[in-house]
């Protein structure tokens, strides 16, 4: 792959994730809307509807968040589409985009799932939804937070150098 | 080399090394924790279970059922010893290489494997194993979540890409120099 040819994919993937992102907050947050309404105008009898509402909103509010930081990801494409491919923009955007991916996952498995316990008066054992898998995408998410880190750094330091030569 | 500029590298390298460590041990315990999910139905059934041909194939079958489901920890287990083996070389220093970058990639593939056996592969599959595909094979199991999850595997993946054939041209020039 040539530097053109890589930097024309990372323009195609942006061009896409940019076309992507909007339609994933919508197929999260059109569901959420439809709740919110049904819960206001169609209440089920005997139903708190501002109770209802806050476990709905609560319910998609982690993938709000990781659809809401993927858009990070079309800076880090944007500085490669430009060929700058080790640049400190691009480590800095990634490793934004890695903290919300944790953000939103410690929501997902502990913040939601308490607030919402709470709401609906459950005890602690039926809150927590602490499986293997998420625990391990949460390792994941850490390490890709290390990798935009370091990308950062090396850049940062390659930069230097570049600067003391000239 | 500037010290101010080098020092955050050098810590984020010293992260990086604890990183890998942190990946190796969550693969571990992953693959555990995934075998166990595996064995425990197996060893519940086991009294009721007749001795002989039968009683193993039986055995067999319920093991089988059970690695399907399983099988997305499996993947992801293997996502973090990929990774690790990727920290392992930023913290060696070796940032921009191919084989660096490779492992990225691959990590991005591993999750959306991973998702995709956990929303439709395993879910379809069992229900044909472990329930003979009563009703429909087609077994879709996802929460909104899991879509950004699929969309965070693909563009790491596509980073993962970018940032290999990126390293593929600075291996060429530095060649070249």
């Amino acid at each position: 792959m040539s530097k053109a040819s890589a930097s024309q994919t990372a323009k195609t993937m942006r061009q896409l994730s940019q076309a992507a992102i909007p339609i994933l907050i919508a197929a999260i947050a059109l569901p959420l809307i439809g709740q919110i309404y049904l819960a206001l105008f169609e209440p089920q009898p005997s139903a708190n509807a501002a109770a209802l509402i806050g476990a709905h909103v609560l319910r998609a509010l982690p993938a709000l968040i990781l659809a809401g930081s993927l858009f990070g990801l079309v800076r880090v494409l944007r500085e490669y589409e430009a060929g700058r491919f080790l640049s400190a923009e691009a480590g800095a955007a990634f490793k934004r985009v890695s903290a919300g991916a944790m953000i939103a996952l410690i929501a997902h498995v502990a913040a939601a799932p308490i607030l919402i316990g709470l709401i609906e008066g459950k005890n602690f054992n039926e809150m927590m939804q602490a499986d293997t898998f998420s625990l391990c995408i949460m390792v994941f998410c850490a390490a890709m937070l290390t990798v935009g880190a370091l990308l950062e750094d090396a850049a940062r330091v390659l930069k230097s150098e570049h600067d003391q030569i000239v | 080399m500037n010290t101010a500029i080098a020092a955050p590298l050098a810590r984020a390298q010293q992260l990086a090394q604890a990183s890998s460590v942190i990946a190796v041990v969550a693969a571990i315990m992953l693959a555990i924790t995934a075998a166990l999910d595996v064995a425990a139905p197996g060893l519940s059934a086991l009294p009721e279970l007749t001795p002989g041909l039968e009683g193993t194939l039986a055995l067999l079958h319920i093991l089988g059922a059970q690695a399907i489901l399983a099988l997305p920890s499996f993947i992801l287990a293997g996502v973090c010893l990929d990774l690790s083996r990727v920290l392992r070389a930023y913290a060696a220093g070796h940032i921009f290489t191919r084989r660096a970058s490779a492992g990225v990639r691959k990590a991005g593939e591993g999750i959306l494997w991973a998702m995709a056996f956990k929303c439709l592969l395993s879910p379809s599959l069992y229900s044909v194993v472990a329930e003979h595909a009563r009703g429909n094979v087609f077994n879709l199991r996802f929460e909104t979540f899991d879509l950004g999850l699929i969309a965070l595997g693909f563009f790491i993946m596509v980073m993962g890409r970018v940032l290999q054939a990126a390293a593929a041209l600075k291996a060429e020039n530095d060649e070249i120099v």
